[in-house]
Protein backbone atom coordinates (compact mmCIF):
# COMPACT_ATOMS: atom_id res chain seq x y z
CA UNK A 1 0.00 0.00 0.00
CA UNK A 2 1.19 3.25 -0.85
CA UNK A 3 2.44 5.42 2.14
CA UNK A 4 0.72 9.64 2.45
CA UNK A 5 2.18 11.67 4.69
CA UNK A 6 -0.55 14.59 6.24
CA UNK A 7 1.31 18.06 6.92
CA UNK A 8 -1.09 19.97 9.30
CA UNK A 9 -0.60 24.03 8.42
CA UNK A 10 -2.00 26.12 11.88
CA UNK A 11 -1.27 29.55 9.95
CA UNK A 12 2.37 30.23 9.04
CA UNK A 13 3.68 26.99 10.99
CA UNK A 14 3.93 23.54 8.92
CA UNK A 15 4.44 20.75 11.14
CA UNK A 16 5.80 17.93 9.16
CA UNK A 17 4.25 14.24 9.40
CA UNK A 18 7.72 12.92 9.36
CA UNK A 19 5.84 9.04 9.30
CA UNK A 20 3.52 8.97 7.71
CA UNK A 21 0.37 6.51 7.20
CA UNK A 22 -0.14 3.54 4.52
CA UNK A 23 -3.42 3.61 2.81
CA UNK A 24 -4.93 1.27 0.23
CA UNK A 25 -5.79 4.65 -2.29
CA UNK A 26 -5.90 8.19 -2.45
CA UNK A 27 -9.17 7.86 -1.69
CA UNK A 28 -8.66 6.55 1.66
CA UNK A 29 -6.17 9.34 2.13
CA UNK A 30 -8.33 12.20 1.05
CA UNK A 31 -11.43 10.86 3.56
CA UNK A 32 -8.35 10.36 6.12
CA UNK A 33 -7.38 13.88 5.86
CA UNK A 34 -10.94 15.51 5.82
CA UNK A 35 -11.33 13.03 9.29
CA UNK A 36 -8.36 14.63 10.59
CA UNK A 37 -9.39 18.10 9.65
CA UNK A 38 -12.51 17.88 11.36
CA UNK A 39 -10.78 16.29 14.55
CA UNK A 40 -8.60 19.10 14.97
CA UNK A 41 -10.79 21.81 13.98
CA UNK A 42 -13.35 20.34 16.49
CA UNK A 43 -10.03 20.59 18.95
CA UNK A 44 -8.96 24.17 18.42
CA UNK A 45 -12.52 25.50 18.56
CA UNK A 46 -13.63 23.59 21.81
CA UNK A 47 -10.76 25.27 23.46
CA UNK A 48 -11.66 28.92 21.92
CA UNK A 49 -8.91 29.05 19.29
CA UNK A 50 -10.00 29.97 15.90
CA UNK A 51 -9.50 27.39 12.44
CA UNK A 52 -9.83 29.25 9.52
CA UNK A 53 -5.85 28.97 8.94
CA UNK A 54 -6.47 25.48 9.34
CA UNK A 55 -5.18 23.12 6.35
CA UNK A 56 -3.61 19.52 6.21
CA UNK A 57 -1.79 18.71 3.09
CA UNK A 58 -1.69 15.23 1.56
CA UNK A 59 2.13 14.31 0.46
CA UNK A 60 3.37 11.19 -1.63
CA UNK A 61 6.45 9.94 -0.32
CA UNK A 62 8.33 12.07 -3.09
CA UNK A 63 7.46 15.03 -1.44
CA UNK A 64 4.70 16.11 -4.20
CA UNK A 65 1.41 17.61 -2.89
CA UNK A 66 -1.45 15.69 -3.75
CA UNK A 67 -4.04 17.53 -2.06
CA UNK A 68 -4.35 20.70 0.19
CA UNK A 69 -7.59 19.95 2.69
CA UNK A 70 -8.91 23.21 4.78
CA UNK A 71 -11.16 23.35 7.70
CA UNK A 72 -13.67 25.37 4.96
CA UNK A 73 -13.47 22.23 3.13
CA UNK A 74 -15.40 20.24 6.15
CA UNK A 75 -17.60 22.61 6.99
CA UNK A 76 -20.68 20.59 5.45
CA UNK A 77 -20.01 17.37 6.22
CA UNK A 78 -19.93 13.88 3.80
CA UNK A 79 -23.29 13.87 2.75
CA UNK A 80 -23.89 14.20 -1.22
CA UNK B 1 11.35 -11.23 49.98
CA UNK B 2 12.39 -12.38 46.58
CA UNK B 3 14.08 -9.50 44.68
CA UNK B 4 13.08 -10.88 41.70
CA UNK B 5 9.78 -9.69 41.90
CA UNK B 6 10.37 -6.43 43.15
CA UNK B 7 9.85 -5.09 39.55
CA UNK B 8 6.08 -5.02 39.74
CA UNK B 9 4.98 -3.00 42.83
CA UNK B 10 1.62 -4.96 43.86
CA UNK B 11 3.90 -8.45 44.25
CA UNK B 12 6.87 -6.33 45.86
CA UNK B 13 4.57 -4.89 48.49
CA UNK B 14 2.89 -8.20 49.48
CA UNK B 15 3.43 -9.34 53.27
CA UNK B 16 5.68 -12.63 53.31
CA UNK B 17 2.54 -14.93 53.98
CA UNK B 18 0.91 -13.48 50.87
CA UNK B 19 3.32 -13.12 48.80
CA UNK B 20 4.50 -17.18 49.75
CA UNK B 21 0.81 -17.93 49.36
CA UNK B 22 0.82 -16.96 45.29
CA UNK B 23 4.74 -17.34 44.46
CA UNK B 24 4.77 -21.10 43.49
CA UNK B 25 1.85 -19.77 41.48
CA UNK B 26 3.76 -17.60 39.37
CA UNK B 27 4.93 -18.45 35.89
CA UNK B 28 7.02 -15.13 34.28
CA UNK B 29 6.48 -14.48 30.91
CA UNK B 30 7.49 -12.84 28.12
CA UNK B 31 4.15 -10.09 26.50
CA UNK B 32 4.70 -8.79 22.83
CA UNK B 33 3.12 -6.07 21.23
CA UNK B 34 -0.32 -6.25 20.97
CA UNK B 35 -0.62 -9.85 22.35
CA UNK B 36 -4.21 -10.15 23.76
CA UNK B 37 -4.70 -10.72 27.27
CA UNK B 38 -7.71 -10.46 28.14
CA UNK B 39 -10.77 -10.84 25.03
CA UNK B 40 -14.66 -9.11 25.39
CA UNK B 41 -16.45 -11.50 27.29
CA UNK B 42 -14.66 -14.47 27.11
CA UNK B 43 -13.51 -15.74 30.55
CA UNK B 44 -10.00 -14.50 31.30
CA UNK B 45 -7.12 -16.98 31.79
CA UNK B 46 -4.90 -15.17 33.58
CA UNK B 47 -4.03 -12.00 36.30
CA UNK B 48 -0.95 -10.67 34.56
CA UNK B 49 1.66 -8.32 36.98
CA UNK B 50 3.62 -6.46 34.33
CA UNK B 51 7.50 -5.66 35.26
CA UNK B 52 8.32 -3.71 31.97
CA UNK B 53 5.37 -3.73 30.02
CA UNK B 54 2.25 -1.67 29.63
CA UNK B 55 -1.20 -3.27 29.40
CA UNK B 56 -3.74 -1.23 27.60
CA UNK B 57 -7.39 -1.87 28.82
CA UNK B 58 -9.87 -0.74 25.89
CA UNK B 59 -13.67 -0.12 25.65
CA UNK B 60 -15.08 -1.04 22.19
CA UNK B 61 -17.93 -0.34 20.60
CA UNK B 62 -16.89 -1.78 17.18
CA UNK B 63 -15.13 -0.34 14.34
CA UNK B 64 -13.13 2.81 14.55
CA UNK B 65 -15.03 3.59 18.12
CA UNK B 66 -12.84 1.98 20.49
CA UNK B 67 -10.59 3.93 23.13
CA UNK B 68 -8.29 2.92 25.85
CA UNK B 69 -9.73 3.54 29.97
CA UNK B 70 -6.68 3.04 31.44
CA UNK B 71 -3.05 1.31 31.22
CA UNK B 72 -1.40 -1.44 33.49
CA UNK B 73 1.85 -1.61 33.82
CA UNK B 74 4.65 -2.19 37.20
CA UNK B 75 2.40 -0.52 39.34
CA UNK B 76 -0.85 -2.84 38.99
CA UNK B 77 -2.15 -6.03 37.24
CA UNK B 78 -4.44 -7.38 34.81
CA UNK B 79 -7.51 -9.42 35.81
CA UNK B 80 -9.20 -7.11 37.91
CA UNK B 81 -12.59 -8.23 36.61
CA UNK B 82 -11.54 -11.56 38.39
CA UNK B 83 -10.51 -9.73 41.51
CA UNK B 84 -13.77 -8.16 42.29
CA UNK B 85 -15.37 -11.53 41.90
CA UNK B 86 -16.38 -11.68 38.21
CA UNK B 87 -14.69 -14.33 35.48
CA UNK B 88 -15.13 -11.90 32.26
CA UNK B 89 -15.48 -8.36 31.10
CA UNK B 90 -16.61 -6.21 28.27
CA UNK B 91 -13.10 -4.27 27.92
CA UNK B 92 -9.99 -5.98 26.39
CA UNK B 93 -6.85 -5.80 27.74
CA UNK B 94 -3.59 -5.62 24.85
CA UNK B 95 -0.32 -5.56 25.01
CA UNK B 96 0.92 -1.88 24.13
CA UNK B 97 4.59 -1.95 25.33
CA UNK B 98 5.77 -5.43 24.83
CA UNK B 99 8.45 -6.87 27.70
CA UNK B 100 8.34 -9.26 30.37
CA UNK B 101 4.99 -10.14 33.64
CA UNK B 102 4.44 -12.54 36.04
CA UNK B 103 1.26 -14.34 35.43
CA UNK B 104 -1.08 -16.67 37.88
CA UNK B 105 -3.92 -18.20 36.41
CA UNK B 106 -7.29 -17.22 37.52
CA UNK B 107 -8.08 -20.56 39.72
CA UNK B 108 -5.05 -19.97 41.33
CA UNK B 109 -5.80 -16.16 42.43
CA UNK B 110 -9.21 -17.37 43.47
CA UNK B 111 -8.66 -19.82 45.84
CA UNK B 112 -5.24 -17.30 47.41
CA UNK B 113 -7.57 -14.40 47.64
CA UNK B 114 -10.49 -16.91 49.55
CA UNK B 115 -7.85 -17.72 52.01
CA UNK B 116 -6.28 -14.23 52.82
CA UNK B 117 -8.31 -11.18 53.23
CA UNK B 118 -5.22 -9.17 53.40
CA UNK B 119 -4.27 -9.98 49.77
CA UNK B 120 -8.15 -9.54 48.79
CA UNK B 121 -7.44 -6.18 50.52
CA UNK B 122 -4.24 -5.44 48.46
CA UNK B 123 -5.47 -6.05 45.38
CA UNK B 124 -8.81 -4.39 45.71
CA UNK B 125 -7.01 -1.07 46.49
CA UNK B 126 -5.09 -2.05 43.41
CA UNK B 127 -8.65 -2.09 41.30
CA UNK B 128 -9.61 1.08 43.03
CA UNK B 129 -6.46 2.78 42.16
CA UNK B 130 -7.20 1.68 38.55
CA UNK B 131 -10.98 3.01 38.45
CA UNK B 132 -9.65 6.62 39.42
CA UNK B 133 -7.32 6.62 36.62
CA UNK B 134 -9.51 5.24 34.00
CA UNK B 135 -12.24 7.64 35.46
CA UNK B 136 -9.43 10.35 34.76
CA UNK B 137 -9.24 9.16 31.23
CA UNK B 138 -12.80 10.08 31.04
CA UNK B 139 -11.87 13.73 32.30
CA UNK B 140 -8.75 14.26 30.33
CA UNK B 141 -11.12 12.98 26.82
CA UNK B 142 -13.80 14.98 27.24
CA UNK B 143 -12.47 18.34 29.08
CA UNK B 144 -8.14 18.47 28.45
CA UNK B 145 -6.65 19.59 25.23
CA UNK B 146 -4.52 16.92 23.33
CA UNK B 147 -1.22 18.11 24.50
CA UNK B 148 -2.39 17.64 27.66
CA UNK B 149 -3.59 14.52 27.28
CA UNK B 150 -0.51 13.50 25.35
CA UNK B 151 1.60 14.94 28.40
CA UNK B 152 -0.46 12.89 31.07
CA UNK B 153 0.26 9.72 29.01
CA UNK B 154 3.85 10.12 28.43
CA UNK B 155 4.08 10.54 32.08
CA UNK B 156 1.99 7.38 32.79
CA UNK B 157 3.92 5.49 30.77
CA UNK B 158 7.51 6.96 32.12
CA UNK B 159 6.18 5.82 35.46
CA UNK B 160 5.97 2.24 34.57
CA UNK B 161 8.89 1.82 31.89
CA UNK B 162 12.81 2.08 32.93
CA UNK B 163 14.86 5.06 31.81
CA UNK B 164 13.66 8.39 29.99
CA UNK B 165 13.07 7.02 26.22
CA UNK B 166 9.42 5.19 25.29
CA UNK B 167 9.80 3.43 22.36
CA UNK B 168 6.08 4.32 20.86
CA UNK B 169 5.20 4.37 17.21
CA UNK B 170 2.66 7.20 16.79
CA UNK B 171 -0.17 4.36 15.89
CA UNK B 172 -0.06 3.31 19.21
CA UNK B 173 -0.01 6.98 20.21
CA UNK B 174 -3.44 7.91 18.16
CA UNK B 175 -4.90 4.52 19.54
CA UNK B 176 -4.47 4.82 23.09
CA UNK B 177 -5.42 8.96 22.88
CA UNK B 178 -8.16 8.05 20.45
CA UNK B 179 -7.41 10.54 18.20
CA UNK B 180 -6.38 10.32 14.71
CA UNK B 181 -2.33 10.22 13.65
CA UNK B 182 -2.76 14.08 12.29
CA UNK B 183 -3.74 14.62 16.17
CA UNK B 184 -0.47 12.99 17.78
CA UNK B 185 1.73 14.91 14.98
CA UNK B 186 0.40 18.30 16.39
CA UNK B 187 0.38 17.04 19.93
CA UNK B 188 4.31 16.11 19.95
CA UNK B 189 5.26 18.41 17.89
CA UNK B 190 3.99 21.37 20.77
CA UNK B 191 5.53 18.93 22.94
CA UNK B 192 9.20 19.38 21.42
CA UNK B 193 8.60 23.03 20.90
CA UNK B 194 8.58 23.47 24.77
CA UNK B 195 11.24 21.27 25.11
CA UNK B 196 9.64 18.58 26.78
CA UNK B 197 10.41 15.73 24.83
CA UNK B 198 12.46 15.42 22.06
CA UNK B 199 10.99 12.91 19.26
CA UNK B 200 12.72 10.39 16.08
CA UNK B 201 10.96 8.37 14.44
CA UNK B 202 9.92 5.42 16.76
CA UNK B 203 11.40 6.94 20.22
CA UNK B 204 10.10 9.65 22.35
CA UNK B 205 12.93 10.83 24.92
CA UNK B 206 11.53 12.42 28.15
CA UNK B 207 13.42 15.69 28.41
CA UNK B 208 11.71 18.22 30.92
CA UNK B 209 9.48 15.29 33.28
CA UNK B 210 8.39 18.29 35.46
CA UNK B 211 7.64 20.25 32.99
CA UNK B 212 5.20 17.45 31.38
CA UNK B 213 3.78 17.21 35.33
CA UNK B 214 3.01 21.02 35.14
CA UNK B 215 1.22 20.94 31.64
CA UNK B 216 -0.83 17.65 32.61
CA UNK B 217 -2.00 19.53 35.62
CA UNK B 218 -4.94 17.77 37.90
CA UNK B 219 -5.57 14.75 34.96
CA UNK B 220 -2.34 13.48 36.08
CA UNK B 221 -1.84 14.42 39.34
CA UNK B 222 -4.95 13.71 41.28
CA UNK B 223 -4.71 9.91 40.60
CA UNK B 224 -1.39 10.01 41.05
CA UNK B 225 -1.48 10.95 44.54
CA UNK B 226 -4.84 8.61 44.86
CA UNK B 227 -2.62 5.25 43.96
CA UNK B 228 -0.07 6.49 46.50
CA UNK B 229 -2.21 6.61 49.10
CA UNK B 230 -4.35 3.75 48.37
CA UNK B 231 -1.44 1.38 47.45
CA UNK B 232 1.72 3.12 48.42
CA UNK B 233 2.94 3.02 44.34
CA UNK B 234 4.29 6.66 43.56
CA UNK B 235 6.17 7.53 40.78
CA UNK B 236 10.36 7.68 40.99
CA UNK B 237 11.66 9.49 38.34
Amino acid sequence: MPLYFFHVRDGKDLIHDHVGIELPDFGAALSEARAAMRELAIEALRHAQGVHRMEIEINDGSGRTLQVVTSRDVLDGDEP
Amino acid sequence: MSPVLSANHVLASLTKSDLELIQPLLEKVELNFRDDLEIPNQRIEHCYFPDDCIVSVISDAGPGRAIEVGIVGSDSCTAQAVIMGSDRSPNSAVVQVAGRARRIRCEGLRQAIAQSSTLHRSLLAVVQSFMIQASFTALANGKARIDERMARWLLMAHDRLPGDTLSLTHEVLANTLGVRRAGVTVGLQKLEAEGLISTKRKVIEIRNRRGLEALAGEVYSVQTAEQRRLTGWHPTK
